[in-house]
């Protein structure tokens, strides 16, 4: 068979990623892109929304009854869904805190609300893996390199850090988790680039778990770990289960 | 509005949204359709100020319409019944995301239901391969950007006739990776060419599917 000229163009990676026609290490890194790379994000709906109408071949298929009944139990509003809960929460403590200010309370309200991108993205679980609680986290640099892939294993209590492209001055990076509404607390310190395996503390590892933020902030190597931040976030994420 | 090229091929003939065509979704009447729709985007958004009974009637019509393209892209059916179930419970807690004024509910749905589908079909074809390696899986937002306006800039008749302008291979490729969330490879192997080949045919169409795009 006749050598076949493939193009190389790589502004079609967007387009690929979209159709779905990427695997292993090309489609992780088309995934992590998505979710840090506004561009390369809006490049994809892009694509998508351009095949969409492909959705019109599909037949449809009937579902077993008691799937319903399943999303049911796992919705009903009895327990109202965490976003709205975080919504009255932070309402509330506005409200209490803040009362006299309504400007402040109409902010923070709004800044739950808005800004609502176009596709939400359902946690990925792995289908057939019975594991050990694990949870990731990427932690991005806006408007700079740095990336960094956090992955705690509770079966062991030790939290995984890969790091690439942090500033080389400044200070030392450190990492913090943060709870909902909690104060930050240090997890030790994390390498520029290279991997880093850090034993977590009892008391902290219940802070590790979905919805909490990890952040990074440059401080003095000297004193760490730290009791609270100096620096300014360099870079943060949230806790996602896997 | 007529696509600008008429196609060389004629329109495949496509199975309409059944699950929605109760309603007059896909029918030709264009006021029956726009009524349809206006009434699902209505009850997705009801959803989103958490109204759990527009949430049943959403499911009811739309669930066979998304558990179609579950089960096409997962291996068996009660992967797809899980997936289904997540994708739901999501539409439930992110409803309030939906912008009836920039998108197509019917299309909102699906495009959840098809990238959840891909990432669960990717992670354990991923897992099984690197099972050392940290694969981050990110909930939180991704950043907020300005693209929804293009997005309906281009009509879905435009991109149905570029599409049906490709090469008969080409335009197959893409259709089964789309739907049925086939990689290169797996491409390649169903349809017995080499790797390459098979990437020639995809990427050729892409680029021409962009030309045609931008030419209108």
């Amino acid at each position: 068979m006749a050598e076949v000229e493939i193009p190389d163009d790589r502004d079609l990676v967007a387009a690929e990623y979209a159709i779905g026609v990427l695997d292993g290490d090309e489609w992780a890194a088309a995934s992590a892109r998505y979710d840090h790379d506004a561009d390369f994000a809006a490049e994809v709906r892009r694509w998508r929304q351009r095949l969409s109408p492909l959705y019109r071949d599909v037949a449809d298929e009937d579902v077993a009854p008691p799937l319903w009944e399943r999303i049911a139990a796992a919705t009903r509003p009895r327990a109202a869904p965490p976003a709205q809960r975080l919504a009255a929460w932070r309402a509330s403590a506005v409200a209490a805190t803040a009362l006299a200010a309504g400007l402040a309370a109409v902010l923070v309200l709004q800044s739950v609300r808005v800004a609502p991108p176009a596709e939400p993205r359902v946690v990925t679980r792995v289908v057939a893996a019975p594991i050990a609680p694990v949870v990731f986290a990427q932690l991005l640099e806006p408007g700079g390199k740095g990336n960094v892939v956090a992955r705690y294993d509770a079966a062991d209590a030790r939290l995984h850090v890969r790091a690439s492209d942090l500033p080389k001055s400044g200070g030392t990076p450190e990492l913090w988790v943060i709870a909902e509404g909690g104060a930050p607390k240090s997890l030790g310190l994390i390498e520029r680039s290279g991997s880093r395996s850090l034993a977590i503390d009892p008391a902290v590892r219940p802070l590790l778990r979905a919805g909490a933020t990890l952040a990074i902030t440059l401080e003095d190597a000297a004193t760490a770990p730290h009791r609270a931040p100096t620096g300014d976030i360099l870079a943060s994420g949230t806790i996602a289960r896997l | 509005m007529e696509p600008r090229r008429p196609p060389k091929n004629p329109p495949p003939t496509r199975e309409p949204f059944a699950s929605v065509a109760d309603a007059g979704y896909e029918r030709r009447d264009n006021l029956e359709n726009d009524v349809a729709r206006r009434r699902l985007s209505a009850d997705v958004s009801r959803v989103g100020d958490g109204d759990h009974a527009a949430f049943r009637r959403v499911y009811e019509q739309t669930s066979r319409k998304l558990f179609g393209i579950c089960v096409r892209i997962l291996p068996d059916r009660a992967a797809a019944e899980d997936a289904l179930q997540d994708i739901y419970v999501s539409v439930w807690k992110h409803a309030a995301r939906f912008d009836a004024t920039r998108a197509s509910p019917i299309t909102w749905l699906c495009t959840i239901a098809r990238n959840h589908a891909i990432d669960l079909r990717r992670s354990a074809q991923r897992r099984s391969e690197h099972a050392e390696k940290i694969h981050p899986i990110v909930a939180a937002d991704p950043p907020p950007t300005a693209d929804a306006v293009l997005l309906e800039a281009e009509s879905e008749r435009d991109a149905l006739a570029c599409l049906d302008e490709l090469k008969e291979n080409q335009r197959t490729a893409i259709r089964q990776a789309f739907l049925e969330g086939l990689t290169y490879q797996e491409l390649a192997d169903r349809s017995a060419v080499p790797l390459g080949t098979m990437k020639s045919w995809i990427r050729r169409g892409l680029i021409e599917m962009r030309r045609c795009l931008a030419d209108g």
